[in-house]
């Protein structure tokens, strides 16, 4: 018997691949006390669609690690970013790129 | 960073012309530019900390931004942030004074656009000054006609 065809289900999130700049893999700087020393790739920004809430995720953590975790905007830095452990940069909220 | 200001004085008692304000949903009746939108969450009506979807067309483009309330005072200040894919866009405030004859309103439209995409932005939307003041003229003035309307 043919399956009846299922109507698409809409996702209850935005998910962007490029984000101010960036694209999925190209690493970051993320302003955590617990990860200062962890490395990590952009994933995607998301929103929630029916709250409004965003964050970014990001891949990766300590040095053999590759966890996906979610971090605020705020808290999303550029890969040089830091010098001698102390954030030397603007966020990409404060300084956004453009997709070039 | 930008700002853009008009005040109306207004033949209605502050909590009318709050009342109005605040009610993202039907805003669409007096802005050029906002068709309307949802409260997101759970929320219906305005109150520190809620989150607006908002509906926006000009000519052929449509698009959506994120509203967040940051201020509402009854009667008297109602202030909103916008935002796009996480990106400050810009602060839309509305302050209420009394009046002997109603309330005088005054809209501004602060510019929240940093860095690169502020100059990139001024670039390509040269007449977003000017379309902003224009439409928070025609904003005020519909509000106005149409709470006048009512009394």
């Amino acid at each position: 018997m043919a399956r009846k065809k299922q109507p698409a289900v809409e996702s209850k999130f935005i998910r962007l691949a490029s984000w101010s700049g960036l694209n999925e893999g190209d690493p970051v700087v993320v302003d955590s006390e617990r990860d200062k020393r962890g490395k990590f790739t952009f994933v995607a920004y998301v929103e929630n669609k029916a709250t409004g809430d965003h964050w970014i995720e990001v891949r990766g953590g300590k040095p053999g690690e590759a966890k996906t975790r979610s971090f605020t905007l705020d808290q999303i830095y550029p890969a040089d970013a830091r010098k001698s452990g102390k954030l030397v940069k603007p966020s990409f909220v404060e300084a956004p790129r453009l997709p070039l | 960073m930008k700002s853009i200001s008009e005040s109306i004085e207004i033949n209605a008692a502050p909590s009318a012309v709050f009342a109005i304000v605040t009610d993202l949903p039907n805003m669409g009746q007096y802005s050029p530019e906002n068709t309307g939108g949802k409260w997101l969450g759970g929320v219906t009506t305005a109150a520190v900390g809620a989150k607006f979807r908002g509906t926006n067309a000009q000519g052929k483009k449509h698009w959506t931004t994120l509203a967040e309330v940051t201020t509402c005072s009854p009667d008297t200040n109602f202030v909103f942030r916008i935002s796009s894919f996480g990106m400050p866009v810009a602060t839309w405030t509305y302050l209420l004074e009394a009046t002997a004859t109603g309330t005088k309103v005054t809209e501004t439209w602060d510019d929240n656009r940093y860095g690169i995409m502020a100059i990139l932005s001024g670039l390509i939307l040269k007449e977003r000054e000017s379309y902003t003041r224009t439409s928070i003229h025609q904003t005020l003035t519909l509000m106005k006609d149409h709470l006048e309307a009512r009394s």
